[in-house]
């Protein structure tokens, strides 16, 4: 490699990025300002916010017969709450919901795993103001009022019960006095819970659509609990009593994290995310210029033409995308000393991190592999896509992917002191999070560290390896299939329908009501997504059905290793599921609210039957073993194509505890299907498994409790049936040889020095 | 005659892809011809013929499946970075840099094709004058039409000065007039002492001015030779005519 021609490219390509207004604009400058920008908005939100609680009076009412004596309570409490800000310790509270306040108006971070000041609301400012309703149902309708509370004298409690009790109509929980939706917007919230005969009762009206309305009744609410306190004390004091029974033992949380370190703990879950996100954006940009750009134009052909080494182009576009990388990592370093290291912005508390120089340095050092991994990753995309719009489509999983294994550091109770430290990417995630809080695990660091420099050095050398490939330039030329379409272009097109579908499965049961439910997300995914989908993609790509759906006989033998197969696949996923617990721990509380959700003890076994076995055996393998499989049956390897429809079957069951498991079941299946050549034995494995699986969790048959040597012995049959699989195999037909030199002509044959 | 130190020289050349939805593709199949010193060697061919296959190889953008090409003595396998010092590509279908100006770009073609750091100012305004770009010379790449673009490419394609000029369907795209100032150019470098090897599948230009014609159809040479020695070998007058009978011969 001359290193004189590399600078010479390098500049070039540097020269054209910066005269590019796109690139210039989410290369540079969104890097620079987003940091600033989201803390200025934080700062401002919080002094607004601060302003706005300043200033505003809460209007209230008070209706009921007993409503001079909550007059006086509120009073009594508002003279509390003036008394001023309490210690930092928690008094641990019984658990009425009044008496907690709304957790979403604290002014502390959201998701605070330790909650600090929940007792400080009962002391926070606020002003209220008590005026006349006639009718204070319309008067909170109209916004006269914030809130109201109606207040019932104990006998005039004890009467309503009655008739309610009477009259039968209402519903359980209301009995108890506890809550009752009023409509759509309000609540009704008791200060009582079980109630004695007797007992005055105050009911407080709010909207919970209304920010005053939810906030100054939850404060009001703090202020009669506070009041109360005050009032029972002094009832227990009266007749001997000086301490209160609730506290037999005092109950206190102290806090001895510093502001900084609570602040850098929330801080330091959203930085890696940032971080990645805008690494993506810039160089992504970048990258689409830099070689997809350059296909489409035509020039990256004039510059092959020329007396440059292709090593020595290859070095020059990886130096101008880590160019890209590297300006945006070391912005958000600089942005972090400057604003938060050397304070430049006033922040608020929860945002008042101390980032010392050694922390940047080091927070710097651990992004290098990622802005390597993420510009190498980059440049495939973009050597592999025919254009500019096919890489932006390819861009879309690989955000997604990066963001989920980024959001690691979200996950609770996950340390770098696992498994995680060697998982590109999720571990840096964590090691932030650990940084930003003054912890320093160095030897960890060095391991997340050489994880991601192998990750570095592998993705650069497969990046090089597909610049380094014809296909960059004859790929332009195979138009035919895209002038054609129908069945030709399918291989090219399949990914892409299972991306759309995918994006359905996902966004979908979050914004449809009736997907909420079991049954309805069931029918939506099988008969609307994956029947549907794999019509569809028959009708549109012109498809032989029978070929597409890999519709063959099967021989006898075949059948039997299916059935062998059945309980030793999910026997041996067990391990798989073991395994994969190392790597992301569940709460099992978590796996066991899911089977009870996914398998309802109300539904008839018939049903759970047709629902998660048959169904699923039939559709779910119509569009995986059938289209997905002949879509990519010729463009991958047989042993990379199994992993690849393995793992995209496994990313369709959503939740990412059960990814590792289906992702397994789907490898199992994908090999059965490559070895028979037709989808009817997948059918019956996928079913076969589903069933099997049900039926023991039906039954309480919990397989983590049987001896390890028992799942051991599962192991010979489980390979027995595979053996017999290749033993009497009836291979898909148009596979790919297992190794390359067998094919003719081959596509990918690297390009002249 | 034929000869292994022509400027060009080509013997068996194959060339074979695998396509994903096709399998294999033989885009050129055992093709032999040379081209002499000064001389324009034409392939005429219909689209898909193999013709920019071919020249892709002869320029090492592609790497031929089997066969031998060799350029001004080296090997396009063996030695394709001394074959690209000899060569300049032109391609109706290759671009130039949009936000580079046409001085940049002719002066980055001609480093890092090895031209003399000291002699590129001297050699770009050379450039610029022969082909009349000096009020566009500034400008950049996508400011300009696409008469300006042709000319800033051509100045390019001769940046480094080689004695070699590849020129890939040079006329497509292009209107009558533009098409007429690219002959000339040809002629004109001709007169130089270029050997100049271009591809096209209009049947008037190959005519006017080819010194010799191949003829490709479905990656296969049917015939090479002047015009005349392929009138005799057909019996017609016109290159058309030619060019259909030896199609209808093959087939």
């Amino acid at each position: 490699m001359n290193r004189a021609t590399i600078g010479l490219l390098y500049r070039n390509e540097m020269r054209m990025l910066l005269r590019d207004r796109r690139t210039v604009v989410l290369s540079i400058l969104l890097p620079l300002l987003v940091l600033p920008a989201i803390l200025f908005g934080f700062k401002f939100m919080n002094e607004w916010r601060q302003e706005q609680q300043d200033t505003t009076t809460y209007r209230y009412a008070v209706v009921g017969a007993y409503a001079d004596s909550v007059r006086t309570l509120i009073a009594r409490g508002e003279l509390r709450a003036a008394d001023g800000p309490a210690e930092n310790v928690d008094l641990v509270e019984n658990g009425d919901p009044a008496e907690t306040g709304d957790p979403a108006e604290d002014g502390g971070p959201a998701g605070n795993a330790e909650p600090a000041d929940t007792g400080d609301d009962d002391r926070q400012p606020a002003s209220f103001l008590e005026v006349e309703a006639a009718v204070p149902d319309s008067s909170l309708a109209s916004g006269d009022l914030d809130f109201y509370l109606e207040a019932l004298t104990g006998s005039e409690a004890d009467s309503l019960d009655l008739a309610r009790a009477a009259a039968d109509t209402t519903e359980p929980g209301d009995e108890a006095g506890t809550t009752e939706p009023e409509d759509e917007a309000g609540v009704v919230v008791t200060v009582a819970d079980e109630r004695y005969p007797g007992v005055p009762v105050v009911r407080v009206y709010y909207r919970a659509n209304r920010d005053d309305s939810r906030r100054g009744s939850a404060l009001l609410v703090d202020r009669l609990v506070d009041a109360r306190k005050q009032d029972r004390a002094e009832a227990l004091r009266v007749i001997g009593l000086e301490s209160d029974p609730e506290e037999v033992i005092r109950l206190s949380r102290v806090d001895v994290a510093t502001p900084e370190q609570a602040a850098g703990f929330y801080f330091g879950r959203l930085l890696p995310l940032l971080l990645v996100f805008l690494t993506l954006t810039g160089a992504s940009v970048a990258a689409m210029d830099s070689v997809a750009g350059e296909k489409e134009r035509g020039s990256l052909e004039t510059l092959l033409t020329t007396s440059v080494r292709r090593i020595e182009i290859i070095a020059a576009k990886q130096m101008t995308i880590l160019s890209v990388a590297l300006f945006i990592t070391l912005a958000q370093a600089g942005n972090l000393f400057v604003y938060l290291g050397l304070g430049l912005i006033e922040l608020p508390a929860e945002l008042d991190i101390e980032v010392s120089p050694v922390a940047v340095l080091v927070l710097f050092v651990m992004y290098i592999p990622v802005a390597i991994v993420v510009s190498s990753l980059l440049l495939l995309i973009s050597a592999y896509a025919k254009t500019y719009k096919e890489t932006q489509l390819y861009l879309l999983p690989v955000f997604l992917g990066l963001m989920v294994l980024t959001a690691a550091g979200l996950l609770p109770a996950v340390s770098l002191r696992s498994l995680i430290a060697v998982v590109p990417v999720a571990n840096v995630s964590v090691a932030v999070r650990e940084i930003m809080v003054g912890h320093y695990d160095i030897p960890m660091l060095l391991v997340a560290c050489a994880s991601m420099l192998l990750a570095a050095f592998l993705m650069l050398r497969w990046s090089s390896r597909m610049l380094d490939k014809e296909r960059l330039v004859t790929a332009q030329d195979m138009d035919e299939a895209d002038l054609a379409g129908g069945a030709a272009l399918f291989p090219r097109r399949v990914l892409l329908w299972f991306l759309g579908m995918w994006a359905i499965v996902i966004i979908a049961p979050s914004n449809v009501d009736a997907l909420t439910r079991l049954e309805g997300q069931w029918a939506f995914n099988m008969f609307g997504i994956f029947f549907l989908g794999s019509l569809l993609m028959i009708r549109v790509h012109r498809l032989d059905w029978r070929q597409a759906l890999a519709i063959r006989p099967v021989r006898p033998q075949v059948w039997l290793a299916v059935l062998l197969l059945v309980p030793s696949t999910l026997l041996t996923g067990m391990f798989v599921v073991e395994l994969s617990s190392v790597f992301l721990p569940f709460p099992e509380e978590m796996l066991e609210q899911f089977a009870s959700e996914l398998l309802p003890e109300d539904f008839p076994l018939w049903q759970i039957m047709l629902m998660m076995a048959i169904t699923p055996g039939i559709v779910e393998e119509m569009a995986f073993r059938g289209l997905l499989l002949h879509g990519l049956h010729r463009r991958l390897r047989p042993v990379v194509l199994i992993l690849v429809v393995g793992v995209i079957f496994g990313l369709f069951h959503q939740a990412l505890f059960r990814i590792i498991p289906t992702t397994y079941l789907g490898v199992v299946i994908t090999t059965v299907a490559v070895l028979s050549g037709s989808i009817f034995p997948c059918m019956l494995l996928h079913a076969g498994n589903n069933a099997f699986a049900f039926l023991l969790y039906r039954y309480g048959v919990e397989i983590e409790t049987w001896p390890p040597e028992l799942l051991l012995l599962n192991l010979p049959v489980f390979f027995f049936a595979l053996y017999l699989l290749y033993r009497y195999r009836t291979p898909y037909p148009g596979l790919l040889p297992f190794r390359k030199e067998v094919r003719e002509g081959p596509a990918d044959e690297r390009m002249q020095p | 005659m034929t000869t292994v130190n022509d400027p060009v020289f080509v013997k068996d050349l194959t060339k074979t892809y695998y396509d994903e939805s096709r399998g294999p593709v033989h885009a050129v199949r055992q093709i032999g011809f040379t081209c002499r010193p000064g001389e324009i060697f034409g392939l005429l061919g219909a689209n898909g013929a193999g013709k920019t296959t071919t020249l892709r190889m002869l320029t090492t953008i592609l790497k031929p499946s089997a066969g031998t090409a060799k350029i001004m003595g080296y090997d396009v396998a063996e030695e394709p970075v001394e074959v690209r010092r000899h060569v300049g590509f032109y391609s109706a279908t290759t671009a130039l840099y949009p936000r580079l100006t046409a001085r940049e770009t002719i002066e980055f073609f001609a480093r890092i094709n090895g031209y003399d750091a000291s002699r590129t100012p001297a050699r770009v305004d050379e450039l610029v004058e022969r082909f009349g770009i000096e009020e566009y010379a500034r400008a950049r790449i996508d400011k300009l039409s696409s008469g300006m673009k042709q000319k800033v490419a051509i100045a390019r394609t001769l940046a480094h000065d080689p004695p070699i000029l590849v020129f890939d369907e040079p006329t497509v795209g292009l209107d009558v007039l533009n098409a007429l100032e690219m002959q000339a150019i040809l002629t004109e470098l001709k007169a130089q002492g270029k050997t100049i090897l271009f591809s096209t599948h209009i049947m008037s230009e190959a005519e006017k001015l080819c010194d010799r014609i191949a003829i490709i159809h479905e990656g296969r040479i049917l015939a090479s030779g002047t015009l005349e020695a392929l009138r005799e070998r057909t019996g017609a007058h016109y290159l058309e005519d030619i060019f259909v009978s030896f199609i209808q011969e093959a087939a």
